[in-house]
Parts: structure tokens; sequence; C-alpha cells
């Protein structure tokens, strides 16, 4: 399963990104897994300073993926807070 | 064999030297540099094993005698002032990967932390000179990892990723490598003597 490389425009034009963070790690694990499971491009990351000061793994992922994603988390019931890139506050929680 | 007299010089000057005599040569073929104090015969034998040139130290007395063997086409363009540390001076650190996971615990949190831990590692500066993978660490750097272009964009950033042969052939996995070179125990424990600290995830 060959899946974060696929996006081969991230070099010419940086695509706008989204952070999306979880109520526990458990959701944080299995949306990882979910996204990946799909062939969404998603990469684990810290949850950014400007979100939370406490420890947390987040997803980022590619905007265009949204709704893919978005759908995919409410077909496996994870909670998701959705942030765009150096935003700082939630946009929509599902 | 061509002869470069470092004896006298200060750095980067020995350094300057080396890296023109050795973009001068041909792959295999090899230059002689004398050198004449010990900070200055470090400075250009790390050099040169970042660069990929072989290197064979001969000391009599306080003369150093380097015999450098090119083994790669590619032209060497290293930072030759980087490489101009006093004694003591501030060394980068290496990342040593020993396991595909972070800390010891169940392995579905070690894996999710390691991916969050290298997408970290551009956010924090100084970046370090090495990464270094070996035993189950290679799996982050072979085919199917989904760390490949976080690590790509590092090496690009002038990062260098080790990784382990012995391990990349004990897994099979040796023609699968997707990002840096495939190592050995001596560059990697030189890699690991040679920083300034060393983290382990």
């Amino acid at each position: 399963m060959q899946v974060t490389s696929s996006n081969h425009n991230r070099n010419d034009k940086p695509l706008k990104k989204l952070i999306i963070v979880f109520n526990s790690t458990r959701e944080a694990i299995d949306a990882e897994r979910a996204c990946l499971g799909k062939g969404l491009s998603c990469q684990a990351i810290p949850v950014p300073r400007n979100i939370s000061a406490e420890c947390g793994i987040a997803l980022d992922v590619d905007q265009k993926d949204e709704s893919a994603v978005r759908a995919l988390f409410e077909e496996k019931n994870i909670s998701a807070y959705f942030h765009e890139k150096e935003a700082g506050t939630p946009s929509i929680a599902l | 064999m061509k002869t470069i007299d470092c004896r006298g010089m200060q750095c980067p000057k020995p350094l300057i030297l080396t890296k023109k005599a050795i973009n001068s040569i041909e792959v295999g073929q090899s230059i002689e540099i004398l050198i004449d104090n010990e900070t200055s015969r470090q400075n250009v034998e790390r050099f040169l094993m970042d660069n990929g040139v072989e290197v064979a130290v001969v000391q009599e007395g306080a003369l150093f005698s380097l015999t450098a063997t090119k083994r790669s086409k590619d032209e060497v363009a290293g930072n030759e002032k980087g490489y101009c540390s006093p004694p003591g001076a501030h060394r980068p650190h290496v990342i040593c990967f020993s396991s595909d996971t972070m800390g010891s615990g169940p392995a579905e949190l070690g894996a999710i932390l390691m991916k969050a831990f290298v997408n970290t590692i551009k956010e924090v500066k100084p970046l370090p000179s090495h990464c270094v993978f070996y035993n189950s660490g290679v799996n982050l750097v072979v085919e199917g990892s989904t760390l490949i272009e976080p690590l790509q964009k590092l090496s690009e950033q002038g990062v260098k990723i080790l990784a382990c042969g012995t391990c990349l052939d004990y897994f099979n996995v040796k023609d699968k490598l997707r990002v840096g070179t495939v190592s050995n125990m001596y560059t990697i424990l030189e890699t690991l003597s040679g920083a300034g600290h060393v983290i382990k995830p």
C-alpha cells in the first residue's frame, strides 16, 4: 500500500491542508488507519501548540480530501474537529 | 597520487583544497592530504566521510597523512565552513531510529507516536545532521512506509538518512529502500560517536 507519496502536486504548489484533532488517542489511531485504508493521504502530527498544549496526535490531510475524510469518519463513528492549517480555530465539528 | 600539502593551514583552507582535489579526480582514484594538527584532521576526515569519500589515516608524530579515495561520481558540494568547528564547539545532533515504534508498549501507539515524531523533526531547529535507521527502524525508510515523503524532504534540506544494510538484508527489503542510503556498522558508529548528542525516540 503506497499512500502518502501519491500526491505529486506538493512540490510544485503546496495544497491547502487541514489539521484534524480528536477526542482521544484511540480515535486518532483509528482515523489514521481508516484514511490509509481508503488511500487518503494523511500524516500523523502532534496537535499544534495553538490548538492545545496537551500531548495529542492530529492528522494532516489534503483539503481536497475533506469530504471523503468527513464521510469516512461518519461511517466509522469517529468524532473529529477540522482546522484549516494555521487558522487556529475549529471550523466545523462533525 | 596527487598530494595536497595542508601543513600550517587554518580551517577552512584544507577543506577547500581537499574538495577541489576530490572533484578533479575520477571514481576509484585517490589523493593524499598532509595535515599537521588534530582539529584539522578531524574536520577534513568528517567532511570527506559525510560526502561519501573513503578515508584512511596514517599518523607519524604530529603529521597526519590522509588517503582519500573517491567512491561516488557525485560532485562534493558540502559547505566547508560548516566543518570548521573549533574543539568543544557545537556539533549537530543525530537521531537514531532503532525501532519502527516510539518507546516500548502497544505497537499501534508506538507506531503513531513515531509518525508524529518524524513529522515534527522539520519544526525543531537546528535540524539533525543525520537520521540513522537500524533493526525494525528500517521499516520507516522502505516501500510501504507513510514517512518516505517527510524523510525525503528532510534529506533535501541536508539531513543525511542512513539505513543499516544488514537490517535491510535481514528483512529482505534491500531493493525497497525509498529514501536515504545503505550504510554499515562503521559509518553508523562513526556517525553516532561524532554527534554532538544522540536522540533516540
